[in-house]
């Protein structure tokens, strides 16, 4: 039996005084970028209001603010930034406009003396967006592949990489981000050029962590003779240093701000009354199945900057919502039930999509039951139990429609009743009971 | 479960395929009966049309009989090809035992005996490896005990010996700087081969180098020169452009070798090779059944020499009775 403990938590702490003092925010998991948008002084009076974080939590998000120095870090978020070098470069403007005379420490330098790499033996498939290379040949002529793998596992080809290049087709060039079926999206998440002419390989991530850029050291060495460096300007840098016009690509300035007011306010908005209750109500079936379900006192407390509706610089309530459950979990899990359902609809197969998102712990078997109950009409329903049981292994024999419906369902609070106790999974605290 | 083998006998032009569960425990015991005993014990097991087995596999042998060469790997399930000193040992033990062969250890395993029999394999070309690279000054901040051992040689042919914490996997990331880099590092003396100790969680992944700058080429050695690191070299020889990278299959000894110093400097005591093969292949295995008498010996070699495919169960072979408590005489201890 296990119980479950619903947070989406984030930890902050505040070096001040030459103490480092951690506070939990247990719902600020999805919002510690937005949160931290409030500015200077509401951010830090709201996080003197927060409790003391325990020895050790699972945190959805981290973050350091050095009142001493003036210095901020986030050492761990969910990913937002991560998507375009436009959003983290329209984020920086906006952090550094929130918090005047502090630094935003962005990345720190990898401490080890070696990087954990992969050495591909050939291009394989892979899949679309990882990568895009640009290639310039010594006789000019320009071509952009999506490589299908992270930059870095590509440019591990060495120069044999040219030819698998040249195997491969042309990818027609598309906004560096935009939004797309109500995401902010980005049609790869890494590049680089390779430039024959100059002798140079130009090389950049959405997520430029600190393995990432110290492994260019290592790269630059199967590459002899081309300089190998890095930059931040992402897809228009390195159509721009393959010597074409990158404005069919770049987002300016204010299109980026568009975006990142989009990622944090509409796709990251979520209230966590809300949450609390939407969550409940999935996981009463749970409850209902046996398996009681904690909330923990912590996760009561109020766990957003109270002055940041009021502040002029912070931003507004969400416009519009584009999905029904705001939970970032919730939203992803919800919208692939939809793809799931649509994709069946066309009659198509489903090898696209993702089933491991249903192979979660009781949690997400509760909540893939009231996502199928609440958001699909009957014959999407059916369409959807039909393809789950199988990739559920759900064993049902069903006489009729309906009760293939009840056996789908029974199958997976079953499957809740029996599973072992989890530790941790997409932000949902689990612990044994006993 | 098993100690799966996959045994290829080549004749008349045409090569066999046979396939044993179990035959593969004790594969390097095994051989040691000779050419016609251990052809008579393949015949006895099966005949595939595959490599079915492929990556899971945990020994091969194939027995050439047109070029008389026995081509061999065991997969250390005695731990007897992890320890160079041992295996070179048991290799010429073994060339004892099949007079005027051919007698080779392939350390590449089954790949590489299916690319010399051109039986079909399925490679994964996207497999990767996953490897520790250096950042450029990784080898200067190397202060982790003493992983690999470098020679580099100078233009008269004298090594330069070091040690660094780092594999020779990580090493060879470091592409031609290592030489400057090994070059400008205190010399240390050679470490002398060793029995491991079977505690020794780092012995495996120990190993090293010799770089020949004038030649442009390195050697490189693991104790255990597992397959999977066969495979990786081409991989690693990506970070030394126009350089040769090739296995030292006989281990620490090529530093000595290649540097003109005389192997007694590193080599293991014959004397305690002896004493560990006689322990590795007759004493220590519990699924082993014990000695068995001369005449059942006799009469198990009686059958196989009148019924060459007779029902034998895997690893029906007993062990070389003959040859325990032989070891040191054979390798001529006591000469």
């Amino acid at each position: 039996m296990a119980r479950f403990e619903l947070t989406f938590p984030a930890t902050i702490t505040i070096l001040r005084g030459g103490e480092a003092t951690p506070h939990l925010a247990p719902w600020s998991g999805g919002a510690l970028l937005q949160d931290l948008l409030a500015g200077e002084r509401s951010f830090l009076a709201h996080v003197d209001a927060l409790p003391p974080a325990p020895a050790f939590v699972a945190c959805e998000a981290r973050a350091t603010i050095d009142v001493d120095a003036r210095r901020l870090s986030i050492e761990r978020d969910v990913g937002d930034l991560e998507r375009a070098p436009a959003l983290r470069r329209a984020y920086r403007r906006a952090l550094c406009a929130a918090w005047p005379g502090w630094e935003w420490v962005e990345r720190e330098p990898l401490r080890g003396a070696a990087v954990s790499m992969s050495l591909l033996r050939a291009l394989p498939e892979g899949a679309p967006g990882r990568a895009w290379i640009t290639h310039v040949a010594a006789d000019g002529a320009t071509r952009d592949v999506d490589v299908g793998v992270d930059v870095e596992e590509a440019l591990s080809l060495g120069p044999p990489l040219r030819e698998a290049l040249a195997g491969r087709p042309a990818v027609a060039l598309a906004r560096e981000a935009a939004i797309i079926d109500g995401l902010a999206q980005a049609p790869c998440s890494s590049g680089a050029l390779v430039d024959d002419r100059r002798r140079r390989i130009e090389v950049w991530w959405s997520a430029p962590t600190a393995t990432r850029r110290a492994v260019i050291e290592p790269l630059a060495r199967l590459w002899p003779g081309m300089t190998v460096v890095v930059h931040d300007l992402g897809l228009p840098g390195q159509i721009a240093g393959s010597g074409r016009d990158p404005a069919a690509v770049r987002v300016d300035d204010a299109e980026a701000e568009a975006l990142l007011d989009h990622v944090l306010r509409v796709e990251r908005w979520f209230d966590p009354t809300e949450l609390q209750a939407r969550a409940l109500a999935a996981l009463g079936h749970l409850e209902a199945a046996g398996v009681p379900v904690v909330i923990p006192a912590a996760a009561r407390a109020r766990t957003r900057p109270s002055a940041r509706l009021d502040d002029p610089r912070a931003p507004s309530p969400p416009r519009e919502r584009p999905l029904p459950l705001r939970a970032p979990e919730l939203h992803r899990l919800v919208r692939e039930i939809h793809e799931l359902d649509a994709a069946l609809a066309r009659g198509q197969g489903a090898d696209g999509l993702r089933p491991s998102t249903f192979w979660g712990p009781p949690a997400w078997v509760a909540i893939v039951d009231h996502s199928i109950e609440r958001e699909l009409d009957r014959p999407a329903r059916l369409r959807l139990v039909r393809w789950l049981a199988p990739q559920l292994r759900l064993d049902i024999a069903a006489a009729d429609d309906d009760a293939l419906l009840a056996g789908a369902r029974e199958a997976l609070l079953e499957r809740a009743r029996r599973a072992p106790p989890y530790t941790r999974f997409f932000g949902w605290d689990t612990e044994p009971t006993s | 479960m098993g100690y799966r083998a996959h045994l290829l006998i080549r004749e008349g032009g045409a090569t066999r395929l046979h396939a044993s569960h179990a035959g593969g425990r004790c594969l390097v015991r095994d051989l040691l009966h000779g050419p016609a005993i251990y052809g008579a014990y393949v015949e006895s097991t099966d005949v595939v049309d595959d490599l079915y087995y492929e990556d899971a596999v945990d020994a091969v042998a194939l027995v050439d009989r047109d070029r008389r060469a026995l081509v061999w790997w065991g997969g250390d399930n005695l731990p007897i090809e992890s320890v160079p000193g041992l295996r070179r040992r048991y290799e010429a033990l073994l060339r004892g035992c099949w007079p005027g062969w051919e007698v080779r250890w392939e350390p590449g395993g089954i790949r590489a005996i299916a690319d010399a029999l051109a039986v079909p394999f399925a490679v994964d070309a996207a497999a990767e490896l996953r490897v520790r690279a250096l950042v450029d000054d990784g080898f200067a901040r190397d202060e982790a005990p003493t992983m690999s051992v470098i020679t580099v040689l100078d233009a008269d042919g004298a090594g330069h010996d070091v040690g660094s914490g780092w594999t020779v996997e990580s090493l060879l990331t470091l592409g031609a700087r290592l030489v400057d880099d090994a070059r400008a590092r205190r010399a240390a003396p050679l470490p002398r081969e060793a029995i491991p100790d079977p505690d020794d969680q780092r012995w495996a992944d120990q190993g090293g180098l010799v770089i020949d700058p004038a030649r442009r080429r390195i050697e490189c050695w693991w104790n255990w020169p597992s397959p999977r690191r066969v495979d990786a070299l081409p991989l690693l020889a990506r970070f030394w452009p126009g350089w040769t990278l090739a296995l030292a299959v006989d281990g620490a000894v090529v530093h000595a070798d290649r540097s003109g110093r005389a192997r007694d400097l590193v080599e293991l005591p014959i004397a305690e090779a002896a004493a560990a093969l006689e322990l590795r292949l007759f004493a220590e295995h519990e699924f082993d059944p014990p000695p068995e008498a001369p005449e059942a010996l006799a009469q198990r070699l009686s059958e196989l020499r009148r019924a060459p495919r007779a029902a034998l169960t895997d690893n029906g072979l007993p062990p070389p009775s003959a040859l325990q408590g032989q070891i040191a005489r054979r390798l001529g201890v006591d000469a």
